[in-house]
Formats: C-alpha cells, structure tokens, sequence
C-alpha cells in the first residue's frame, strides 16, 4: 500500500515535467534518475526501517509489555491537554526510574569493559543503539545462587558446580533502573519476559561500576543478590503493573501501564478522563465553572491523609498479605482510595492492631530492624510515609506530603516546592515561632540551628550511600537516644560535644531534669561513641554527618580525619563509602587515593596512610571529648576500649 | 533565450492553469489545517498522543508546504503574466518543476505522516527531497526570469 502511493505520487509529480514544452533529452533522462532514486531511496529506507523495527521487536517481546485493562492509557495521551505538567513530569526521576535501555537512557559505561565478581567474568559492549553483556547464562546464575543459598542454609548437601562449567551467552540488556545516584541494569531471563539482575551497579557519583551488593548497607558476608525485576521492583518502579506469572509454568507475561512512575500513578487510571474531555465543550466548561474534574484524581485536592496515601502508596513499609492476588492483578489501590486499609503499612509500635501482618512479625519485631529503629522511627530512605503518619503535624493536623513537595513546581532533585527548603515550610502552620524564632531554636538567627529542619527533621535515615532527613516530625531528646541508638539532631551537628552537654542544654531550655549518663557519655562525644561503638547504620550516619558543612562548620575539622580513616576498613563498603566521601572533603585528603572495594590487604592499610597525612599542628591543646591530647596525640588506649564495645550485630537496611 | 517571442495563448494557459493549481492547492491544504485543528479540538489520540509525535510533525509540515505552494503557484502565474519576454521552454520547465514540487513535498510529508515507525516517518519522506530539487528548479529559474523586467523596460524605453 505505501508502496502503491508513493508511485502513484512519483507519477502524479513527474507526469508535467514530461508533458513539458519540447522534453528534451536531459528532462528525459532527470525523469527516470527520479524515479530510479525514489526506488532505491525507498528501498534503502524501508530495510533500514525493517531492521530497527526488528530489533526493537525482539527487545520488545522479552521487556514488561505496555497497556493492561483498567482503565489506563499510559502518559502518552497527557501531554496534548497538560504540556506543563507532563514536561516537569518528564524532568522527574520519578518518570526514569525504570526505562528500557537506550542511549538516552544508559549512563553506565558499555565501552568493552570488562567486569569481576567473586569467579565470575562480565563483558560489557555497545552496538550501535544496543547494550550487551557477556555472561554466565543468568538463568543458570540464579539456580546456581539458590543452590548455594541451600546449601549454606544446610537444607541442601551437595554445594553448587563450579562457575567455569556455566553456559555463557550474549545478553541484551533490556531495563535498566535508576537514574539520579545510581543505576542498576536488567537482562532478559527464559520466563517469558522476565528481567534479571546484573550484579554490578555504575555509581553516577563516581562514574564506575560497582558490584550492586556494595552500594546497600548488607552484611559483608551476604552473597550476590538475583533479583527479579517482574517479582519485586515492579510493584514501585513502573506504573500499576501486574507480574502475572503462569501458575503451572511459571512463565511471565507481565505487563505494566507503563514504565517509570507515571501519570496514573498518583492520578488514577485516565481512560474515562480522556473520553470525556475529547468533547472541547466539557472542557471550557469545566475551566470556566472553575470545578475538579470528577473523571480524575488530583492529589493536591484530596485531604492530607489521602493525598498522603498516594505518596505512600510506594513510600512506606507496607506488607502485602495478599500475595496470589497481587501477582495476577497488581495492586488494587488507586490513588484517593484507602490504600492503607488495603496494604496496610507497617507501623512498629502498632503491629498488634495490624490484623494482615504475619504472627512472626508481630511476635519477633526485631525482623523489622533493617527497616525501623527500635523506637518505631523508620531508618531507611525511600519510606517517607512510614515517618510521616507517625508524626503529630501528620496525626492531628494538615501535613502532608504536598505541604511541602510539589510534583510540578519543583527542581527534581528532592521535588521540594517553592521556598520549602527554608523555615517557611513549618512556618506555614507555626506561625506563632515566626518572630522570635531564635528564642524557640536557641540558635542565632540565620544559623543552620536555627533551621526548623535541621532539629525536627534531621538526617537519620539512610539510603543511598547517604544519611536523609527523617520525615518523622521529632524533637531532640537524649533518653530517646539511649534506648535507640539514634543520633539525636544537636550531637549531629555538634560533633565534638557528648550526650551529657545534650542532655543539659535540652534541661535548661525546658526546665525537666537532666537525663541521667554514664561517665562516658558524660565525656566523649556522642558522634565519636557512635562512631566506634555504634552499628554500622550508626557508623554511616556519623561519617556522612562529619562530611556535612553545618556540622564541621560547628564543630571544627581538623579533629576529623582520624575517626573517618578508622571507617576506611570498616567491614561495611557502605560505610567506608560514606567515610571515604567525608574524609575527601577535608582539607589535605581532597586527592586521598582510596578504593572503598579495593583489595583488603590495600584497605586494611588505608587508615594508617590518611593519619600519616594528618594534618594537625603540635600546637593543638587538648580536646578531651574527642579523644584528643594537648599536641595532637590521640587518645590510642580509649579509642580501642571503644571499638572493643563495637556493636557488630550484622545489619542489612532495607532501603 | 533562443525564442524570446511566445504566442500569447500559451501565456493565459499558464497563468490559468496555475491560478487554478494554486487556489486549489490553497483550498485543499487550509482544509487539512482546520481537520489538523479539529484533531487537536477533540483531542484525538492518533494525532497528539506523544507516540504519534512524528505524525503530528509529518502533517502539520504537510499543511505549512502546501499552503505556502499554493502561494508559490499563484505568485507564478502573476509572474508568467508580468514577464512577456520569458522565453517558453524554460518558462514550461519552471512550471513544471514548481507542479511536480507542490505535489511531492506536501504530499511527501502527509504520506510520511500516515505510515509512521516509531520516531521515523514511513517512505512518503523519500519524496520531499526529489519535491525540494524540482521546486529550487522552479525558483532558480523563475529568480533568473526576472532579468527579462529589464529587458521589457529597456524595450519599452527604446
């Protein structure tokens, strides 16, 4: 047909030129060069065309298939009625959280690397639009690594063969997930359109590919994870999708509205929307009346708990009791619905009145310690809701989570909205601390004390190779600190004082007693204590903080250096990431050579190589709450009784 | 040059046959506008969703060339009538590239527009260069014409 209506237009365009005055033999003969290269134009681009469309067909066939009922249409059709809101959604690392592999879309270097895990070899290469990697065939990697999982677990005998007799193949990376601090890669397995994981992670901070193991807070000692895009990361990074896995086969045919976090996530399915509205005079009826649209949900209309939901939806520790049913259907949430009476979020101090929640969790709440603190407080990020519904402003009053970000009035970067980066966030609803502000901080005016953020909301969560504000509204309280272990926000920034200068300062600006401290907690700084003695959240979050300006700015850095270069051979790669980070932002280690995966052997050495470049002059006096002599001499003998007390509760954060 | 004199037929062919070529051409490719505009009235899918972004460039290309020959053909025909002295073979050519240019481009672009894969437009594009040629033939030799003004008010003159 297309072919039929090119020629047809060819001769309907030649024909005058023939039947010109006189053709002569030059008209002639241009008629059949046009001709004759319209042919082959036409023969050249259609091959051209077969082979992209090909391609991208067989890539097609092994990604989640786009479109599912329900009544979603995908973003595609939003933009024609709402081009400023699809254009901010299009900025957002919401919308590329997942994507298929493109050159637009990769960040990772594909350039013949060549890549080692454990046994294992990886090649990396591009061709032309395609991303391929040389393996071992990842479906024999995951039966292998469930094997080995068994084994270790002791319900098998038989240990796994070895990984030099595994078939090897060329695998075309298909998704790939991420896009802000990092990016994790998926290749196709047997299972119909299943996606699996490709143990390596490239760092955009670093530019380097990492094992993805040591991008999380894991135990060392855990093995490489084999996960499955259709099973786990779909429900959160692609739009209402359905894993649909063959009961007897198990073969997938999952489908996704549409990849990424779109649209219909937090606006509900748009079909009908978009049938009603195809009418222009609904429409300038609807804008003329000035009325919500009752075809489709808009979050910043719906009330804070609600609006809050649909955040929540993904942002929270929930447990899914419906399992079978997810599979099959997906989520049957839709946003302005009651998504927490459908998939329960799980509240730690609540667990008894969580009805769904499995009676292992309810009896052994200490499961839930890679997500909470013991106190209920959630410590990882990504589970923003979690922190949220448990905080007053959320329970009693009007906050929600659009009281502060905006979906599109805001940079991507944390999607905060106009001047919600300052006090005037809190202020908005606490307006009665507005014009004496620094009688309620107890900080000068325009200090990062003062900041309403930086003591309610400080950064006790962790993600991302970082520590991130919690979004549990809270106040500075030592005793809270004790039973937690949670830095409280005044010893986060004020690194060199210990719990007990806390713990009078909060006395005498509130007039209760003082909590009661050991001699220790009386002396040393509190960072430094946790730093030694903590657990590796600990740890983390105490080496981003000595990274963060307020907090050397606060409490001087040239005492810094020795406690970051204790953590360059901490058993965690998370925390001798973060250490490394801090420890580079000092003045003298800004070039310090340092792999946070190197060979143990080099890393075992790192901490001695960074005090040697110490640069603290003999003058220094003494620093007693850190540790340190008059001279710049370290208390050695106290450092070591510290680590000794090290808590070394192997931990995983679930972020 | 060879055969400064035409019979004055010819001349009133020409000009009608492009006076009618433009106002039609004019006709047909303002009425693809308000069916382009209708599309984006009732919000059509087939022609706004992003997916069919190059559709939507394809034709609305295909409305902007066409409009801008039909103007082409009727700025030609004034052109035939103001410049007796144009000799009648390169005059015919002109004509002829510039009608073999009015039906390529748009139509190319339209074309284009109804087959589309993916990012890419379907093979009608293929016919918007071969369209681009005839009509810089048409214009080269419709610039070059319009030395025979110059001759015309020299002749007047003498």
């Amino acid at each position: 047909m297309e072919w039929l209506l090119l020629g047809l237009l060819l001769a309907a365009a030649l024909l005058p030129l023939l039947r010109s005055p006189r053709p002569a033999g030059a008209q002639v003969w241009a008629g059949i060069f046009f001709v004759a290269a319209t042919a082959a134009g036409a023969w050249l681009w259609q091959a051209h065309l077969e082979i992209r469309t090909g391609a991208r067909a067989s890539l097609e066939e092994k990604l989640p298939h786009p479109g599912r009922p329900g009544g979603y249409v995908s973003s595609d059709s939003c933009r024609s009625c709402h081009p400023d809101q699809y254009t901010s959604w299009h900025q957002s690392y919401h919308r590329t959280m997942t994507q298929v592999a493109t050159p637009s879309s990769v960040r990772g270097d594909f350039e013949n690397v060549t890549l080692r895990l454990r046994d294992e070899t990886f090649q990396l290469q591009r061709h032309g639009d395609e991303y391929w990697v040389e393996m071992m065939d990842p479906d024999w990697r995951r039966t292998r690594a469930e094997q080995q999982l068994s084994f270790d677990e002791g319900k098998s005998t038989s240990p796994p063969g070895p990984a030099a007799g595994a078939p090897r193949g060329w695998q075309r990376v298909g998704l790939l997930t991420g896009s802000h601090h990092m990016q994790a890669y998926w290749v196709p397995g047997k299972n119909g359109n299943q996606q699996l994981g490709f143990p390596f992670t490239w760092l955009m901070e670093d530019q380097r590919w990492v094992p993805r193991n040591d991008v999380f807070l894991l135990n060392p000692d855990a093995p490489p994870p084999h996960q499955v895009w259709n099973g786990n990361c779909i429900s959160c990074h692609a739009t209402a999708g359905q894993p649909r896995p063959d009961p007897q086969t198990q073969i997938m045919d999952t489908r996704v509205a549409e990849l990424g976090i779109a649209c219909e996530s937090c606006h509900g399915p748009a079909q009908e929307h978009i049938r009603v509205n195809s009418d222009p005079r609904r429409r300038y009826a609807l804008r003329r009346e000035k009325k919500p649209d009752p075809t489709i949900v808009n979050p910043a209309r719906l009330d804070a708990k609600k609006s809050s939901q649909v955040c929540g939806q993904c942002h929270a520790v929930r447990f899914n009791s419906k399992k079978a049913e997810w599979l099959t259907e997906g989520f049957r949430y839709r946003p302005g619905g009651e998504e927490d009476a459908k998939v329960p979020p799980v509240r730690y101090n609540h667990l008894a009145e969580t009805p769904v929640l499995p009676a292992g969790l309810k009896d052994n709440p200490e499961i839930l310690h890679g997500s909470f603190w013991n106190d209920g407080m959630v410590r990882v990020s990504g589970r923003e809701y979690s922190g949220l519904i448990e905080s007053a402003c959320h329970e009693r009053g009007e906050l929600s989570c659009l009281s502060c970000h905006s979906m599109h009035k805001s940079k991507p970067d944390d999607q905060l909205a106009a001047r919600m980066d300052g006090n005037q966030a809190c202020l908005q609803c606490h307006q009665k601390f507005e014009k004496n502000l620094s009688q309620h901080t107890h900080h000068a005016a325009g200090s990062s004390g003062s900041l309403c953020y930086n003591c309610h909301m400080p950064h006790t969560t962790y993600g991302l190779l970082k520590a991130i504000r919690s979004h549990q509204i809270s106040s500075p309280d030592v005793a809270v600190d004790l039973r937690t272990g949670r830095p409280n926000a005044c010893n986060l920034c004020h690194l060199d004082q210990s719990l007990g200068w806390t713990a009078r300062k909060l006395s005498e600006w509130s007039g209760k007693p003082p909590v009661p401290l050991g001699a220790d907690q009386e002396t040393v700084a509190a960072s430094v204590s946790w730093l030694l003695r903590g657990d590796a959240g600990q740890r983390a979050l105490v080496a981003w903080h000595m990274g963060w300006e307020p907090a050397r700015k606060t409490s001087g850095e040239d005492w810094l250096a020795p406690y970051l270069a204790q953590l360059l051979d901490d058993p965690y790669s998370a925390v001798r990431y973060v250490a490394r980070r801090s420890l580079q932002r000092l003045p003298g280690y800004e070039k310090f050579p340092y792999d946070y995966i190197g060979p143990a052997e080099e890393r075992r050495r790192a901490p001695q190589r960074a005090l040697d470049i110490w640069p603290v002059p003999k003058t220094t006096p003494a620093r007693p709450s850190v540790l340190l002599e008059a001279g710049g001499f370290l208390q050695r003998d106290k450092i070591a009784a510290l680590l000794k007390q090290r808590n070394n509760t192997p931990l995983e954060l679930m972020e | 040059m060879n055969n400064p004199t035409r019979p004055d037929h010819e001349t009133a062919v020409l000009t009608r046959r492009h006076l009618r070529l433009g106002w039609w051409t004019l006709l047909t490719f303002l009425t693809l506008g308000l069916v382009l505009e209708t599309l984006h009235g009732f919000k059509v899918g087939a022609y706004l969703n992003v997916s069919n972004e190059t559709r939507r460039l394809m034709w609305t290309l295909a409305h902007a060339h066409g409009t801008l020959l039909g103007l082409v053909h009727l700025g030609f025909a004034f052109s035939v009538r103001l410049l007796p002295g144009w000799p009648a073979r390169p005059r015919g050519l002109t004509s002829a590239c510039l009608t073999g240019a009015g039906v390529l481009m748009p139509a190319g672009f339209f074309m284009g527009g109804i087959f589309i894969y993916a990012g890419d437009p379907g093979l009608g594009i293929l016919l918007v260069p071969l369209g681009g040629v005839l009509l810089f033939i048409a214009v080269l030799l419709a610039a070059r014409a319009t030395r025979y003004f110059a001759m015309e008010e020299k002749r007047s003159k003498n």
